[in-house]
């Protein structure tokens, strides 16, 4: 695991660097587009060297990483979700419900609070951003 | 207001004038809570808050946004020593120090250390800021892109002071941080670079949702897969978090007033060069206070000295941002931006012209900002106890809180579905980094530096050659980031060896 990450790093800084080549790195006296990328990708390509090297990546444990994803996962679809949710409902109700998502599957057992929490959050939302500040998506399309 | 007053006068007459003080108390109100919020920061505060000061008169509205504007700054280390989410960019430093410190239970000691050390860097600020104006703004005016590439670099050097174990790891870091920053067209010849030929790349990644995924996202799932898996830890580390510590004695209190002096002037200095900003102080004040604490190593594990240096250099620098946009028309920074045009909206229009014409009027805002730091300071030592609360409060309420709170700040910035997604994207980068052990802080650093970073050197570049990188004050500060880089290698080395020889 330890030499994979390392091994990543090495090459995606080397296709990052290749990729600036497409690019002038000097024309007509000037530095070109190209060049400041270039310098960068060589700084990453030679600290992902020398991290293989030291063998400096320390790895915690697969199982905790598999966790971390999944809630990784979870909150991306919640995501895309309240984007789907802002179109119909408004960023207020959508908020309110992506919070109430979060708590549940966080195993929050607080029933009221369950309740309560994303009611305040919408109300919040919808008075600061639609009611105050007259935001467009806030409250139900 | 634009009368040459003296500035005693105007503190005088702000402090007695009732409007103003429920003016300056609630702007400083609205800015600690939105600099509060993980997901706003000061620019978001001042600009939210800001059709607030419309309501009132200009020399009200001023003294209030001076609240709003140190009040958002204050209140950026709050979730930064609580959650370890800074509210503000350069309260991730305080961060470094301030979030293992609550974990010991010295919540309330930080808390406190860091209003203090904010309300010391805002006062000696806005002193510095008066009797300063015109020079900082003349020397600031001297900086040419060669000398602002190389601060910039200092600044950057300066993150090899967070790295825990290799150095590498740090630059790693800070590269994809600069990468990320070269996406999108290229300002100086409009060459489209790593945009894949999507049109939504060509504006580039913007910096605040990136940096909201980075720090506010990967918390939240690490909140989640904390309460989800180790039951026990939290229970310990709730503990922890539940000592009723005293804030720090008065003794104490005075032994840090030399660090924040000290980080006060780094702070405004660095802060009063336009684009160097309070991250970069906040960087090398902290570095600095370390070079010189007799105890290193208890820095980045829970140094009080560390939250000092960072709050008192950031609070400074925002009073140093000041000056070349009041005396130059150059915002030094994303909320000075704001700030600038607020002053617009108010018919003041910042420039060179306007301390030779008014010179009345620095003294007004000098005082408004010695008025706005003051009830800055007594909002947020009253409100300690509510946000000690925080602590107490679930860990799926502050994940959702901050899912909430990243998503809609992020989407009210610019109306943009985009930038929803790529709070998403850099949450889940931030979670990785976070695993894989590499430090989340000089990415951030990268994405906030890198365009700058690459326009001085370009036009540095351009103007003379590779020979103009070398001017005397280039090269003092590229000189002293090789030091910075080289001086952390060398004592973890000795350490490394210091402890192999022990054993």
């Amino acid at each position: 695991m330890n030499r994979i990450v390392g091994l990543l790093i090495v090459i995606v800084s080397l296709a990052y660097t290749i990729g600036a080549l497409k690019w002038s790195l000097w024309t007509e006296g000037n530095p070109g587009p190209g060049l400041f990328p270039v310098i960068i990708g060589i700084i990453a390509l030679i600290a992902g060297v020398m991290c293989i090297v030291e063998g400096v990546i320390p790895v915690n444990g697969k199982q905790t990483l598999i966790q971390g994803l999944k809630w990784s996962a979870f909150l991306v679809a919640l995501t895309v979700l309240v984007v789907f949710l802002m179109e119909f409902l408004g960023i207020a109700i959508g908020s309110g419900l992506a919070f109430a998502a979060v708590l549940t599957a966080g195993g929050y057992r607080r029933k009221f609070l369950l309740i309560l929490i994303p009611i305040i959050t919408t109300v919040s939302i919808y008075l600061v951003f639609g009611w105050w500040l007259h935001l467009p998506y806030v409250w139900i399309q | 207001m634009g009368n040459d007053v003296s500035f005693f006068s105007n503190v005088l007459y702000m402090a007695s004038n009732v409007q103003m003080i429920i003016a300056v108390l609630l702007g400083a109100l609205g800015g600690v809570f939105v600099g509060f919020l993980p997901a706003f920061g000061s620019p978001t505060a001042v600009a939210l808050l800001l059709p607030l000061t419309f309501l009132m008169p200009t020399d009200v509205s001023m003294v209030m946004l001076a609240g709003i504007y140190f009040g958002a700054n204050f209140g950026g280390a709050i979730p930064a020593i609580l959650v370890n989410t800074p509210g503000t960019p350069p309260a991730f430093i305080t961060a470094i120090d301030g979030y293992p410190l609550a974990v010991k239970g010295k919540a309330k000691e930080a808390l406190f250390v860091s209003n203090f050390s904010s309300f010391v860097g805002c006062i000696l600020g806005a002193v510095m800021f008066y009797f300063l104006a015109n020079v900082v703004g003349k020397a600031a005016l001297a900086f040419g892109p060669a000398e602002t590439f190389a601060l910039m670099v200092l600044g950057l050097a300066c993150v090899a002071g967070l790295s825990k174990g290799s150095i590498w790891r740090s630059i790693i870091a800070l590269a994809f941080g600069v990468a990320i920053t070269t996406i999108g067209i290229d300002p100086l010849t409009t060459v489209p670079r790593y945009t894949f030929g999507k049109i939504g790349l060509y504006s580039g990644i913007p910096f605040v949702p990136a940096m909201i995924g980075l720090f506010g996202i990967s918390e939240a799932i690490l909140l989640l897969q904390k309460g989800k898996m180790f039951e026990g830890d939290k229970v310990e580390e709730e503990k922890a978090l539940n000592t009723k510590a005293n804030g720090p004695t008065l003794l104490e209190r005075a032994k840090m007033l030399p660090t924040n002096i000290i980080s006060s002037i780094v702070g405004f200095v660095v802060g009063s060069i336009p684009g160097a900003g309070a991250t970069v102080a906040g960087m090398m004040s902290w570095n600095l206070a370390r070079q010189r604490s007799k105890t290193p190593e208890k820095f980045g594990k829970g140094a009080i000295e560390g939250v000092a240096a960072s709050e008192s250099a950031n609070n400074a620098a925002s009073a140093g941002a000041l000056v070349p946009m009041l005396s130059l028309g150059i915002p030094g920074s994303s909320t000075t931006a704001v700030m600038l045009a607020a002053l617009m909206m108010h018919d003041i229009l910042p420039g060179p012209l306007l301390i030779v014409e008014q010179p009345g009027l620095i003294s007004y805002l000098t005082a408004s900002y010695i008025i706005g730091g003051l009830a800055a300071f007594i909002v947020f030592q009253l409100s300690i106890p509510l946000f000690e609360k925080l602590m107490y409060i679930a860990k799926p309420i502050i994940a959702g809180l901050v899912f909430v709170l990243a998503v809609s700040g992020t989407y009210f910035l610019r109306n943009s579905l985009t930038d929803i997604y790529i709070v998403a994207l850099f949450g889940i980068i931030g979670y990785l980094m976070k695993h894989f052990d590499f430090p989340v802080a000089p990415t951030v650093l990268g994405l906030v530096l890198g365009g700058g970073l690459e326009s001085n050197l370009r036009l540095a570049l351009k103007i003379g050659g590779v020979g103009e990188l070398f001017t005397p004050i280039a090269s003092f500060c590229l000189l002293l980031a090789l030091i910075m880089l080289v001086l952390p290698t060398i004592r973890s080395r000795r350490t490394r060896n210091e402890e192999s020889q022990v054993m």
